[in-house]
Order: structure tokens, then C-alpha cells, then sequence
């Protein structure tokens, strides 16, 4: 298995993965999605709230808040026993007239804290006060959308074989997304920017799926990084496939 | 009510930039141009802003029963 990035930002990375077969591609997408461990405000004590909206409200919205993570903090394998092993409080107090914004929830720990200051939770007018403290711990995807990393997905490459061509000129027009280019006599072809539309067939051209290649994108929602989701996940498979050998190995009759 | 924290479809946070949204479009800004300027590609993410009626000031005097 080759990793060739694509396309590589804080919170966004793209990679082309070569040798490879659909289900790793899979396992690894779904480990993202639903295993990677991250923060998330899970318990909110609310002391006064004499807002217009219920305290649920406001709870659902904390929740939804990312917060920065610490990886090496978080206990792994993660499990619902352990999850409260580490955790950190947040609180908050603010008085009318004015609008809560993420800004205003105090952490206790510096590292943990929400990764934009600019979300709006309530509005609060002359008079109105909130007061609460919430106590933030690690999750999984698995068990809420909160704690999901971020998204991940991969693609289908194509091979486009062009030798038995005729009108090569018509059929490198035919391709809307210009994964073709005339190169004198030959056509060059771009396989990234192939979506196997098969508008190139018309032209005699042959379409087929490489089944050994996959574009695969990871993008966080700012807890951690792409890199640190992409290497959480590979360690998770790794930790579980090693699970599954020591319990074969020590299985007795 | 409030806008969302997230996007209802993708998870994407986009509460974030509600605020400078809101104020580009009010100065008469295309909102086309600014989700683009915003980085919101995916079109669940993009409704959520076109469709979005704030109601907070509306409900925010009244005491909850």
C-alpha cells in the first residue's frame, strides 16, 4: 500500500492510495468516522438560565461546540467505563443585554477549549442572566455525532484506454471535466480528474474501474487535525486487528 | 430560533460564520459569492445559510412556561 497527498491543509487532507482494495479503504473510512476519540461536552449543570429558550436548548448547542484535543490525554482503547477518566470543565456566566457567544465558555484546562470564539449559542436580553458549568469528556462517533472527527470518503480511480481512438480531437472535446488532453499524436490522460462518466466511449475509448487505486479525503471539524484523525485511525485498526491474534493465539480447547 | 451550530446533513460546524455571513448579505453582498468566499462548497451546508430565518429577537422577550 502507497500513500501519494493530494492536497494537504490543517483540518483537510486528500491522498491517492495505491495497491490497495476497497474494504481496507472502507475499514479505514469507517474508523473516522466512528472511532476516532474527541472531545465533547456530554453534562451540563445549569445554575440560571432566565433565557427565552429551555435548558435543553442551550445543552444540545454546548454539545455541538468542537473543542480543541489533546490526543496523548485520551485513554485508548476508548470505552464507556474509562471515558470519564479524563475530563474538563467548562464554565460559563453571562448577563443581558448581550448575545453568549463560544467566546465565553471558560476552560479549565487551556488546551481544551472551543475551536472557534465566534458561535452563537443564545441571545440575552436586559435582565437576563445564564449560568452554568459543563464538564466536557472524550467519545466516540459511535455513540454520538458530537464526538465525530470529521468527515471521511473515498472515490473510484478510472482507466481510460485510448489507443483505438479514431477522432481523437472529437473524443478529448467529449470529456467535460478535460481528464483528457491532446499531446500530439497521443492523448494523455488524467486519472484525478476522471469521474468515469464514459463520454469518451462514443469515441471508442474503453472505460474501466481500477479497482487497486483510491481517493480518500479526510476533513475534521477542528478538534484535531486531518493527519493526527488519519494516524488515530491506523493505530485503532492496528490495536484491534492485534486484539483479535492474542485472543486466536490464547483460545484453548 | 438561533442558527444552527451544524450543518443538519454533514456535521460541518457553520455557526461560526453565520455572523459575517449575515452582515455581507444585509450590505447587499450576493450570498452566492460569500458562501464561496466562505469556503462552503457542499450544498447541504449552503441551504442551511439561504434558508435560515432568525427568530431569536422575536422570541427572546416572552418568559419560557
Amino acid at each position: 500500500m502507497k500513500f501519494e497527498i493530494l492536497e494537504d491543509k490543517p483540518n483537510y487532507l486528500k491522498i491517492l492510495i495505491k495497491d490497495t482494495e476497497p474494504a481496507i479503504v472502507n475499514a479505514l473510512r469507517r474508523t473516522v468516522l466512528a472511532e476516532v476519540p474527541v472531545m465533547a461536552i456530554d453534562e451540563v449543570y445549569i445554575y440560571e438560565n432566565s433565557s427565552s429558550v429551555w435548558d435543553e436548548y442551550i445543552t444540545h448547542r454546548l454539545a455541538m461546540i468542537p473543542l480543541k484535543t489533546d490526543m496523548k490525554m485520551i485513554p485508548l482503547p476508548l470505552t464507556e467505563e474509562n471515558q470519564a477518566s479524563y475530563s474538563v470543565t467548562l464554565t460559563l456566566d453571562v448577563e443581558g443585554p448581550k448575545t453568549v457567544y463560544s467566546s465565553d465558555l471558560h476552560s479549565s484546562d487551556p488546551k481544551v477549549r472551543p475551536t472557534s470564539g465566534k458561535i452563537p449559542i443564545v441571545d440575552l436580553l436586559e435582565g437576563q442572566r445564564l449560568r452554568l458549568e459543563a464538564r466536557a469528556v472524550p467519545g466516540k462517533g459511535e455513540w454520538h455525532a458530537k464526538w465525530q472527527a470529521g468527515l471521511a470518503s473515498y472515490q473510484m480511480v478510472f482507466k481510460v484506454d485510448t489507443t483505438e481512438c479514431e477522432d481523437k480531437k472529437a473524443c478529448v472535446k467529449a470529456c467535460p471535466r478535460k481528464a483528457l488532453k491532446l499531446d500530439g499524436n497521443k492523448i494523455k490522460f488524467d486519472e484525478l480528474k476522471c469521474n468515469g462518466c464514459g463520454a469518451c466511449k462514443e469515441f471508442g475509448a474503453k472505460v474501466e474501474e481500477d479497482r487497486s487505486k483510491y481517493i480518500f479525503f479526510i476533513e475534521t471539524n477542528g478538534q484535531i487535525t486531518a493527519k493526527e484523525a488519519l494516524n488515530a485511525a491506523i493505530k485503532i485498526l492496528l490495536a484491534k486487528s492485534k486484539m483479535m491474534e492474542s485472543e486466536i493465539a490464547n483460545h484453548k480447547k | 430560533m438561533k442558527f444552527p451550530v451544524r450543518c443538519f446533513t454533514c456535521g460541518a460546524v457553520i455557526g461560526k460564520d453565520w455572523d459575517k455571513f449575515i452582515e455581507k448579505v444585509n450590505a447587499g453582498d450576493d450570498p452566492e459569492k460569500v458562501l464561496d468566499q466562505l469556503g462552503y462548497h457542499r450544498y447541504c451546508c449552503r441551504r442551511m445559510f439561504l434558508s435560515h430565518v432568525e427568530l431569536m429577537h422575536v422570541i427572546a422577550p416572552y418568559r419560557r412556561v
